[in-house]
């Protein structure tokens, strides 16, 4: 094509991506094994995070009670 | 409907869709289709990078992984102020460059004082470079320092700036341009050292 220069550090960059392909598809195989156990934490995470929320605002509201009926006492 | 779609359409947009377009969709739909996309386009480069700097295949492929990663976690902080692939090629460089300080006991890659005794007048022209046989192309740049065939692989193969470059190596561009003058040279003079009076 017009204007077109050659560019040999191109095509070497080319012939290294033919011949490393398989390296590459390892690391990618490698890649989707992190994200999957990130994704997997990160739903365990999700999971109970809430419910362990929920357990530690349960305690709070029953230690709460449990003073109020206390100072209800010495005033009756 | 497009997400549904996403892998198949990929495939079809792969010629289409501009790197920075990817970038968008992949951050706008977080749909991992075009990571895999952004992947395909750029692991081949990213490795053959690492493995011509780290010269080893195990490193480079850890090299790699840890670029890919770092890339997916930060696509959000690409700021578009420059190509996708020189944002890339930047996390690639960076990472073999600190690589190489730490891991290879080199910390001297980069720095100025090395001083050579080379003919500062003599200017090599681009395309003796760049037209040169492949092969020759790739024993040569094996055999040069590694900060040089760095600089000559980001301006020649990267097709970076004086300026992008000097954002990477944290040199100005007059140093730049001096670091890729000197880099020529001894390009030369190691071709003419392989292969006598044999030219290209």
């Amino acid at each position: 094509m017009k204007g077109d220069k050659i560019n040999n550090f191109k095509e070497l960059e080319k012939e290294q991506e033919k011949a490393y392909e398989e390296n590459t598809n390892r690391i990618k195989s490698s890649i989707d094994g992190n994200l999957d156990a990130i994704s997997h934490f990160t739903n365990i995470i999700d999971m109970y995070f809430s419910k362990i929320l929920n357990y530690m605002f349960s305690i709070d509201d029953k230690k709460e009670n449990k003073s109020d009926q206390n100072s209800d006492n010495k005033v009756s | 409907m497009i997400n549904l779609l996403c892998p198949m359409l990929a495939t079809d947009m792969t010629k289409k869709v501009t790197d920075e377009e990817l970038v968008d969709l992949y951050l706008e739909t977080q749909n991992v289709a075009y990571f895999n996309l952004i992947y395909k386009r750029f692991s081949g480069k990213v490795f053959g990078k690492c493995l011509s700097l780290l010269k080893s295949e195990s490193d480079a492929e850890d090299a790699t992984q840890d670029v890919m990663m770092k890339i997916l976690l930060n696509l959000s902080k690409f700021s578009g102020r420059s190509r996708f692939s020189t944002w890339i090629y930047s996390i690639t460089y960076n990472y073999c460059i600190d690589f190489i300080r730490k891991k290879k006991k080199d910390p001297s890659i980069y720095v100025d004082d090395f001083i050579e005794n080379l003919d500062v007048q003599e200017e090599v022209d681009d395309r003796f470079l760049m037209e040169m046989n492949v092969k020759r192309l790739k024993v040569i740049l094996e055999v040069i320092p590694i900060a040089d065939k760095s600089i000559l692989m980001m301006k020649y193969q990267d097709e970076m700036s004086i300026r992008e470059i000097g954002g990477i190596l944290e040199k100005s561009e007059s140093a730049i341009k001096m670091k890729i003058k000197r880099a020529k040279q001894k390009f030369k003079k190691t071709f003419k050292e392989k292969y006598k009076d044999n030219e290209g």
